[in-house]
């Protein structure tokens, strides 16, 4: 990486887009604390995050991953119920039993609480994480390709939910995404990467225009402009 | 009288470390987002629970399979969460330890089978079992 710099505010939500081995899934992790920076620092509410205590660092940063590992037998409900770890002592009470099964509803996985999770597809394990991260009620969420999995039905619907939500907690949300259209659609900002560098930071109508795509991506594109709103369409890899 | 508050000492510090284990479930990225330390879990973890067998190791003698079959066992019955877990197999390797030992003075009584042979018998079989059952229900 290098020099890479963004910033989220409240309700905001930023776009990380890139071809694969930009750098994408690196700043998210290093946002969620799964790796550590070499140099650099990232401030939330203007506090730099390597003077935190982890246990505050947690209940500020939601992470859900590309890939799911998961090692022990769990339920949905047992794992979405992690993603509340940092608050609870031992037993756990009521109102987080209830706030799970929130999380749950948010996502339209609230019938799926006692299922086991490899009983589960890849998109509802796939929601299943990211109910976690809502249970974890961060000020961040970081979202690795969250809809990656998902068929387009559940793309929009959890699209819509996570920009409800963000705006409604004053959140502030990075996701990572493929798909340059959802980061359209939903992003307040984009950052365009490439070989670990940002080649683009603004809004996504002034960013992501085909000669940026091309630029960046080596596709052809075109924008499409109807009454539902803009959208890219990239139809041709140039050749290399 | 040492082994017992070394062995409690173990359990305690083992326990308190349950809903950590438990979030190793989600996988060690979401582990680290949520704040814990994995790789010192996973390092401080097998050192006290290594300590702890080796403690009853030196006061008892080598019984093997015990320490395979109970926790698996449990994890059939109880799930996977480790505040129960961890105290469940600690029993569940005591009382199969205690059948196996009844089994092994009274089955071909007056002669005494020693109990190392009965676990090894049984536990051979019971992995047998487990691969066999394959990815099933409480099997990782």
């Amino acid at each position: 990486m290098d020099s890479v710099s963004f910033s989220v505010r409240n309700g905001e939500i930023v776009a990380l887009v890139g071809p694969n081995g930009s750098g994408k899934s690196t700043i998210i992790k290093t946002i969620a604390s799964v790796h550590r920076q070499s140099a650099g620092s990232i401030f939330v509410n203007r506090v730099n995050i390597d003077t935190m205590d982890p246990v505050d660092l947690a209940r500020m940063i939601g992470y859900v991953p590309q890939h799911f590992t998961y090692t022990l037998y769990s339920t949905v409900f047992e794992t979405v119920l992690l993603g509340w770890r940092q608050h609870i002592k031992w037993a756990v009470s009521d109102e987080e039993l209830s706030r799970v099964q929130q999380s749950l509803d948010a996502l339209e996985m609230g019938r799926m609480a006692g299922m086991f999770m490899d009983q589960l597809s890849g998109g509802e394990r796939q929601k299943v994480f990211i109910a976690r991260a809502l249970a974890q009620d961060p000020r961040i969420f970081v979202f690795d390709e969250p809809t990656s999995a998902l068929d387009i039905r559940y793309q929009i619907e959890v699209m819509e939910t996570m920009r409800n939500i963000t705006r409604e907690r004053g959140a502030g949300m990075i996701i990572a995404v493929h798909d340059l259209n959802l980061a359209y659609r939903y992003a307040d900002s984009v950052v365009v990467l490439n070989h670990g560098k940002v080649v683009g930071y603004g809004k996504p109508q002034d960013i992501l225009t085909p000669s940026c795509i091309n630029k960046v991506y080596g596709v052809e594109s075109f924008t499409v402009e109807n009454e539902f709103g803009k959208f890219i369409v990239p139809f041709r890899a140039n050749p290399s | 009288m040492l082994l017992l508050p070394l062995v409690v000492i173990c359990f305690v510090i083992l326990e308190r470390m349950a809903w950590d284990l438990n979030a190793l479930s989600a996988g060690d990225d979401v582990a680290k987002n949520l704040g814990i330390n994995v790789e010192r879990l996973r390092l401080s973890g097998l050192m006290i629970s290594t300590f702890a067998a080796s403690c009853c190791l030196a006061f008892t003698g080598v019984i093997g399979f015990i320490g395979l079959m109970g926790p698996h066992i449990c994890r059939m019955i109880i799930g996977s969460d480790h505040r129960y877990l961890i105290p469940c197999a600690g029993l569940m390797g005591a009382a199969i330890l205690l059948i196996s030992d009844t089994a092994a003075r009274t089955i071909m009584s007056p002669v005494e089978i020693p109990v190392g042979i009965i676990m090894y018998a049984v536990g051979g079989v019971f992995f047998l079992y487990l691969i066999m059952r394959g990815r099933g229900r409480g099997l990782y």
